[in-house]
């Protein structure tokens, strides 16, 4: 299951939240990005 | 010129208003996911921006990063930063840093779980289409064991005009955050 993203608009004050896609997904992971970090992480 | 005291019934006049310093443009919070964006909260209104993430608390330790987004695509290139950071005890712990030019993303250290976490930031021109630079505060709040001052500055030499901004955690997901987004009146 891949992890929600949360979507607002300042002009509309709409917010959407939704599960990604699987090109945001694949650019999440590409980031480095793990479900279960170390407990002292850092960039 | 001096902010007016008001009373209760007295008319809000434009030269009053218009004289206010700080003003909200928008807020949103979210309980889950790894991304939030925040798109059209940057505009000609104003050159300067404050955003406040608050009650911010991740299923995990994570740190964030940023980036500009224009129509809601976020910039990927020609970020530089750097901060540096204490812990609680007051001992000087380190510094990180993305240096070099096509470096993603700004980042900052907010080492966090259940205990809720803050992330002040000021940009400066990211509405302009010239260079965004922005100033960085957080702390994890994981108490004596965590990291107190983190401070940093961010450089986006991208010369465009930006609309929005994207948060990413490097690990975990949210459990919540409250984003405002405040400009400063030029």
């Amino acid at each position: 299951m891949k992890p929600n993203i949360t979507i607002h608009d300042a002009l509309t004050n709409e917010t959407v939240v939704r599960e990604m896609t699987d090109e945001e997904y694949a650019e999440l992971l590409a980031s480095g990005w793990t479900p279960d970090p170390e407990a002292d992480d850092k960039p | 010129m001096t902010f007016p005291t008001f009373a209760s019934g007295d008319v809000l006049t434009a030269t009053d208003m218009n004289a206010v310093g700080l003003w909200k443009i928008t807020s949103v919070s979210a309980t889950s996911g790894t991304v939030l964006n925040i798109n059209n909260c940057f505009s000609s209104t104003y050159d300067a921006y404050r955003i406040i993430l608050s009650d911010f608390r991740t299923a995990a330790g994570a740190s964030i990063t940023m980036q500009l987004m224009v129509g809601g695509v976020a910039a990927a290139t020609n970020y530089t930063w750097a901060f540096m950071r204490a812990d609680m005890a007051g001992t000087y712990v380190g510094a990180g840093s993305g240096t070099v030019a096509t470096t993603t993303n700004w980042a900052t250290q907010l080492t966090t779980s259940t205990a809720p976490a803050a992330l002040i930031l000021d940009l400066v021109n990211p509405s302009l289409a010239q260079q965004t630079t922005c100033y960085i505060q957080s702390s994890d709040n994981r108490g004596i064991t965590g990291y107190g001052p983190i401070y940093g500055t961010g450089l986006h030499s991208t010369a465009t005009a930006y609309d929005g901004i994207k948060f990413t955690l490097s690990a975990s997901s949210f459990s919540n955050v409250t984003a405002r987004v405040y400009g400063y009146r030029n």
